[in-house]
């Protein structure tokens, strides 16, 4: 084995992570290899010191400082303006729906009066034909297009605000 | 235990004041470790006020069935990886006191206090990710898995962070000359208590 190997055992070795056989090859080259044994101790001395350090309590008026944060915080309404977008955000869309639903709405009836429909089936399959037509096609893209676009100014006016943290 | 942590983050979306049982709970943790990473008690203070407001303004979003410890530190994490940022690195000025735990003793020698010493500053020396993760693991005793959420990396990647951040931080202890020489050295490695097999 050599010491690239025995030092990356050694880590596993303070991750609880050896199994026998590996601590018994590693404990082999540890008793040949004088510079492995030193980076043994060192790395565990080392971990050791870490963990002995002494743990510290918070300063009392850390608590009182957080809570009257916290209090202050839940006072305040919540990202009003936010809202504000996302109802506009909401009226766009449903502004969108409208005009592809009055747009769309004549032509459809006229193409399913066209079809002469006899049974539930053929209705499904216009309505297949209708949607698949490039007028309604093209109205839906424009009527996307539009509320993207107004979905983005709404978050701009939204822009600003604090954003919760992750 | 888990579950209780659940109940509490649950009210504590609702009822701010049930917050404050959730803040008791994690203060002092939180504290040490944003004062590990700093190296400063103000500043520890303030990053940690502002991991509770950030974890309190979110709590809204935060899944029962998540947990709760890595993405507290994942907050605390960052922040101070931040408010690291551009700054020179700290040299300790003050003493680890109050302290409490198992392992803190007001009492100890001279040559203790000296390596303490060595070892809170080699901390902060490391750059700020491995500090943090020495942190974690050794400090904080957070398991691979929670390290690994904390640090938004595969478990794999955590444990090869946490390999160089204990190479680092040796290598910088022998620097500075804390005890440990070969001869000492040698003498434990060769009855060693605590290698299996």
């Amino acid at each position: 084995m050599n010491c690239n190997i025995a030092q990356q055992l050694t880590q596993h070795f303070l991750d609880n992570a050896l199994s026998q056989a590996e601590a018994r090859t590693l404990e082999l080259h540890l008793e040949g290899c004088r510079d492995c044994r030193s980076y043994f101790i060192r790395l565990e001395r080392t971990t050791l010191a870490v963990e002995s350090l002494p743990r510290l309590a918070a300063p009392p008026d850390l608590y009182v400082r957080t809570m009257a944060a916290v209090a202050q915080s839940a006072a305040a309404p919540r990202q009003p303006q936010r809202r504000w977008a996302d109802l506009g955000l909401m009226a766009f869309f449903a502004l969108a729906g409208l005009l592809i639903a009055l747009q769309s709405g004549p032509e459809l009836a006229d193409s399913l009066a066209d079809l002469e429909l006899a049974d539930p089936f053929s209705l499904v399959d216009s309505l297949f034909v209708v949607a698949a037509s490039l007028e309604l096609s093209l109205l839906a893209g424009a009527a996307l297009i539009f509320a993207a676009g107004c979905g983005t100014l709404a978050r701009l006016i939204a822009w600003g605000q604090p954003s919760p943290a992750h | 235990m888990a579950e209780l942590e659940s109940i509490l983050i649950e009210e504590a979306k609702q009822d701010s004041r049930a917050f404050g049982e959730l803040v008791l709970r994690y203060q002092d943790r939180l504290f040490n470790f944003l004062y590990r990473m700093t190296g400063n008690r103000e500043d520890a203070q303030d990053l940690a006020q502002e991991v509770f407001l950030r974890v309190y303004k979110a709590l809204h979003r935060f899944r029962p069935d998540a947990p709760f410890r890595p993405w507290l530190y994942k907050i605390a994490m960052n922040l101070a990886i931040n408010h690291a940022k551009g700054r020179r690195p700290t040299a300790l000025l003050e003493e680890d006191v109050p302290s409490h735990g198992p392992l803190a003793s007001p009492e100890g020698t001279a040559e203790q206090r000296e390596t303490q010493q060595a070892i809170r500053q080699a901390i902060l020396e490391l750059p700020e990710v491995y500090r943090a993760v020495i942190l974690l693991r050794h400090v904080d005793e957070l398991s691979y898995e929670e390290m690994a959420q904390v640090l938004e990396v595969p478990l794999g990647t955590a444990k090869v962070r946490l390999h160089r951040a204990r190479s680092l931080l040796q290598e910088k202890l022998r620097e500075a000359g804390i005890k440990g020489g070969d001869h000492e050295l040698q003498h434990r490695a060769t009855a060693h208590p605590t290698l299996p097999g």
